[in-house]
């Protein structure tokens, strides 16, 4: 629920009553950043020992002079002991400028290494690494983010992947939670122009943790949305494509590197993975 | 209504990741984060980060820990909170506040269907 509140009074010390007068968003919303990812749990009685994972994102929006791509690792609980993190970007236009960056929440002595701001004479590559290898604790955020100025050259086009592999041997895993998402931000000056956001991203993510009957694979698991969303910010209306499949890979083909369309993904489903299905997601605002 | 079978339901929920003591989950923001997620064991999630209108402020209720009751009845929301210092802060939500919750009685507007 979401109201607006119209005012506020006393019914009791610690009683707060508000007055409802609307219960939408409709013009309330200006901007939506929209990130999708995996929770990764751990089963009772193992010990989280790896943890690793890839997400590779794909954005595009023809009227977007600048777009915002960022993977970032949060880590909720419990702490880990060492991450690694490394992150490569590449756009199709061969004139834009990059900017990639690298970030940690983590301690003063965990600053992360390998920050570092890239303009690219050929602008189709850049990348980033970040890692840490003393405690992190929990709620620890790395964070890669790329910035595309596209003014220059009109390209639309900029993917992201980033891995990153975390290890804790000697923490019970009970409530191990890692999650890794990729997101995708619209600027209002697109979003106000109705133009089509084309996303693609894929993760998969290996958990290999260790039990009374010594280590052991617990899962290996993906999740491949891709979307289509128009920029409106009310209501967004968006289409994903996913896959039951164990393992799946994905190879980011542009069509154009000088114009604004690209072309959607190559797809290699394994064998015995159901077939691709298209869903549909409407987020709802009303 | 989502497909039997086929469909991925992303529920609204609560971000573990909040520090839900934190003080600054009492103040108006202009950018909150609403999350979502399968219903265990699922993996899937989705988080979205809206950035409101320069004019606008929002509390998402989900993320203060201090609050133990939500009511929603008739166009009225009550809150309890656990201290009277908490209260003390609600009340001075400005005017115009928008609130966001996913207390049982509500209208949840913001779930997110996704279906074959």
């Amino acid at each position: 629920m979401n109201s607006r509140l119209l005012r506020a009074r006393a019914a009791a010390p610690r009683i707060v009553e508000f007055l409802v007068v609307r219960t939408n968003l409709q013009q309330v919303v200006e901007e939506l950043d929209v990130s999708y990812g995996q929770l990764i749990r751990n089963p009772d009685g193992g010990s989280l020992t790896s943890y690793t994972t890839t997400i590779t994102s794909y954005f595009t929006n023809p009227s977007a002079r600048t777009m915002t791509s960022s993977v970032f690792v949060s880590t909720i609980t419990p702490s880990l002991t060492s991450m690694t993190y490394t992150s490569t970007l590449a756009s199709a236009s061969s004139s834009s400028g990059f900017m990639v960056s690298s970030s940690s929440t983590a301690s003063s002595d965990l600053v992360p290494t390998g920050s570092s701001l890239v303009t690219s004479a050929t602008g189709q590559t850049a990348s980033t690494s970040t890692s840490a290898s003393a405690d992190l604790s929990p709620q620890s955020l790395l964070t890669s983010a790329a910035v595309l100025d596209t003014a220059s050259s009109g390209s639309s086009f900029v993917a992201s992947s980033a891995s990153f592999t975390a290890s804790n041997p000697a923490v019970s895993s009970e409530s191990s939670l890692v999650e890794s998402s990729a997101s995708l931000t619209i600027p209002e000056s697109a979003s106000s122009t109705s133009s089509i956001v084309e996303s693609f991203m894929s993760s998969s993510a290996l958990v290999v943790a260790s039990s009374d009957s010594g280590p052991e694979i617990l899962s290996a698991s993906t999740a491949a949305p891709s979307s289509a969303f128009s920029g409106e910010s009310s209501p967004v209306v968006a289409s994903l494509t996913t896959s039951d499949s164990a393992s799946i890979e994905s190879t980011l083909a542009p069509s154009s590197t000088d114009g604004d369309v690209v072309s959607m993904t190559t797809w290699s489903l394994d064998p015995s993975a159901q077939a691709v299905r298209e869903i549909r997601k409407k987020l709802s605002t009303t | 209504m989502p497909v039997v079978g086929g469909d991925l339901v992303l529920l609204p929920s609560r971000d573990l990741s909040v520090n839900r003591k934190s003080q600054q989950n009492m103040l108006p923001a202009r950018t909150v984060t609403l999350f979502y997620a399968e219903r265990r064991p699922g993996t899937y999630t989705m988080m979205i980060q809206a950035k409101l209108a320069s004019e606008e402020r929002a509390i998402l209720l989900e993320n203060i820990d201090a609050i133990d009751t939500i009511n929603c009845s008739g166009s009225r929301i009550t809150v309890g909170f656990s201290d009277e210092a908490s209260a003390i802060v609600a009340r001075s939500w400005p005017l115009g506040t928008v609130l966001l919750t996913l207390a049982d009685g509500c209208k949840s507007g913001l779930l997110i269907f996704i279906s074959i």
